[in-house]
């Protein structure tokens, strides 16, 4: 499948994180929950949200299946990698 | 509070898309004004934090609702520019924290743009059961002028509930193109219904909607009208991908074409990366359905009144 | 009212009339059965009276109050006072029942629209907000389809197979209605149907078999061919009729 073809793949944020996080030095996918959280800061004002978002398993799971799938990543040990191809 | 905060065809425009004006003015009615890119209005109230800056070409903000407050009075955004030419650049954060809740009226107006642009970059995060309706009505003027681009990006939380409502269906459109991402969290619901009217070979319309239900149980909805006359193009692209189990979205696109070198183009995509997921998507695209014209017109109105009747309906 | 005279339909890329030299007359007050199997061209020679473009007449003539109509459109004949409730009324996305009624009234009073409710058995203050669409059910819809006919006080009003999938429980109660319309609004009813039990209300009727006419008169001398043709042993009657033995 070529780079336009898998440009889908990337529409998705979480996808993106997911990749922006695991890199080249690898995690679990325990490490990957851990350690992904979504949250937002106001630009301005000093309050400090209590709201936090983390991926499901589930969903994560789906996620780096599909990676796997599409040769973005790979698993080695457990961990998984990013694959060195430009998008 | 004086009329004075805002120019008066802004709030002409206001009252021409179905806002209340007098409502949007009193004193004690929570809200937020720009007019291009000075703060002329700001009204907090308990459980609301607002806070804005000023930049050359308009302004950085924040719309925040602390945790577990709800609050029950609609607030009023406007941001507007009446100046013909130039650029207004938004970059606003909405954040519902945990438990909150409000509803949004935002106009946004360009009444005499000939060659304005109108840039949104919006961020916005829900936390766990909050609820954030939001309700955004344009109006681009009569010259067909304006140049509008709204991008928002939404994180909403374990059991939350986020509608996006936008319209733009009085006046010319100009050029709008329209970027929303939602990500839905479990047991989360979204609902995303996009409405625009392009009058004119000046309208070209671009909306592309994506839901990505990434929690069990989570819903989404996504639905995109529009009627393209004229030689009015729109195209709107419905995007539902469900990533985590017993997700179920659905894309809904209708556009109506009327006259000639009217186009539009329907793009409803829907993934499923979870065996329990489910997500369906309908789409209609073309002329008014001909047994609802033959009806209207088995009533007595002409063909152009009923697929006046019709599209308003529709929108 | 209305006289159809050798009305012969054949659609577009067909080479065999659907409808094929029918003639019969709706007269003034009166309710008239057009009665026949399902694909006989019942409903075809309503929505050629209708002016429907699809079902435009090949050959013969639509008289209306005396007048021509043959050549004119939809509109033109709703404007005349004709109109018609279909069997499967159109959704309308966005549109409440009180627009879609008062649609048809063309600058006459809006109380019509609640009176044309309560002449269909439904609660105008449960209904006026609704929209006619897919949260309607579909008993409920064409109740709302037949009062958006009546509030335009038609001089004639033709409705296809109103009684379709309704349950037999309900009939009764459906043509006491049409006995109302009858009564409130004096107009000529072209009533499209293949049940007998329309009977019960038609004063007279024309049976359609295969696009031509097989009989006209009474509702009784209908049945009596229908029966025959239908190849039942013993003739019907008005309101009910034995199955083939």
């Amino acid at each position: 499948m070529n780079q336009e073809e898998k440009k889908w793949l990337l529409e998705n944020k979480y996808r993106r994180l997911i990749l922006e996080n695991i890199g080249k030095t690898g995690k679990t996918e325990k490490e990957i929950i851990e350690e992904l959280e979504i949250k937002l800061m106001p630009y301005l004002s000093d309050y400090q949200p209590t709201a936090r978002i983390k991926m499901t398993p589930s969903s994560l799971k789906n996620h780096l299946s599909l990676l796997l799938r599409e040769g973005l990543v790979e698993k080695k040990a457990g961990k998984f990698y990013q694959k060195l191809e430009k998008m | 509070m004086s009329k004075s905060l805002l120019p008066y065809e802004i709030l002409e425009s206001a009252r021409l898309v179905g806002f209340n004006t007098d409502t949007m003015l009193r004193e004690d009615t929570p809200k937020f004004f720009l007019n291009y890119n000075r703060i002329t209005a700001i009204k907090k109230t308990e459980g609301l934090i607002l806070v804005g800056k000023e930049t050359e070409n308009g302004m950085i903000a924040d719309f925040i609702v602390t945790k577990g407050k709800k609050i029950e009075i609609p607030v009023h955004l406007c941001f507007g520019v009446v100046k013909e030419k130039g650029i207004q650049e938004i970059i606003p954060r909405f954040i519902i924290d945990d438990g909150g809740k409000v509803l949004i009226l935002a106009h946004c107006s360009f009444p005499r743009a000939k060659d304005l642009i109108h840039q949104m970059e919006a961020e916005v995060i829900l936390g766990k059961d909050a609820v954030f309706l939001y309700e955004e009505r344009h109006y681009h003027g009569e010259e067909g002028g304006a140049k509008v681009f709204p991008r928002f990006q939404v994180h909403v939380g374990k059991g939350s509930y986020f509608k996006s409502v936008f319209s733009l269906i009085k006046g010319k459109v100009g050029l709008l193109s329209i970027d929303l991402e939602v990500y839905a969290q479990s047991n989360s619901k979204i609902e995303i219904l996009s409405k625009v009217y392009g009058r004119c070979k000046e309208d070209r319309v671009k909306i592309k909607d994506a839901v990505f239900l990434e929690g069990e149980h989570a819903r989404g909805l996504v639905k995109l009208r529009a009627a393209a006359s004229r030689g009015g193009d729109v195209i709107m692209k419905g995007i539902t991908e469900a990533n985590a189990p017993y997700a179920s979205g659905h894309v809904d696109c209708r556009e109506i074409v009327q006259g000639e070198g009217s186009t539009a183009r329907a793009i409803p995509i829907v993934r499923v990366g979870d065996e329990t997921a489910r997500v369906t998507h309908e789409a209609s695209v073309g002329r008014v359905n001909q047994r609802e014209l033959d009806t209207l017109m088995a009533r007595g109105l002409t063909e152009e009144e009923a697929v006046d009747m019709i599209v308003k309906g529709m929108l | 009212m209305l006289r159809v005279i050798d009305l012969t339909i054949i659609p577009e890329g067909n080479s065999q009339p659907i409808v094929d030299g029918v003639s019969f007359e709706v007269r003034p007050g009166k309710i008239h059965a057009l009665m026949g199997p399902n694909g006989s061209g019942k409903s075809s020679i309503a929505y050629s009276i209708m002016g429907i473009s699809q079902y435009r007449p090949t050959k013969g003539k639509i008289i209306f109050c005396r007048e021509d109509i043959t050549h004119l459109n939809i509109t033109e004949r709703a404007r005349r006072g004709i109109t018609l409730a279909w069997q499967e009324p159109a959704r309308f996305e966005g549109i409440s029942v009180y627009d879609y009624i008062k649609a048809g009234l063309q600058g006459k009073n809006g109380d019509t629209v609640k009176k044309s409710l309560e002449l269909v058995g439904l609660i105008p203050e449960e209904y006026l907000n609704r929209k006619v669409d897919n949260s309607l059910s579909g008993g409920e819809r064409k109740r709302i389809e037949i009062a958006a006919t009546i509030a335009m006080k038609p001089k004639l009003l033709i409705l296809d197979e109103p009684d379709s999938g309704l349950d037999i429980i309900v009939y009764s109660e459906f043509y006491e209605i049409l006995e109302a319309i009858r009564n409130e609004t004096k107009a000529s009813i072209l009533l499209i149907t293949h049940r007998e039990e329309a009977g019960e209300i038609a004063d007279e009727g024309t049976l359609i078999c295969q696009g031509k006419v097989k009989a006209q008169g009474s509702f009784k001398e209908i049945m009596e061919k229908y029966c025959i043709l239908a190849g039942r042993k013993v003739k019907c009657q008005k309101v009910s009729c034995p199955t083939k033995s």
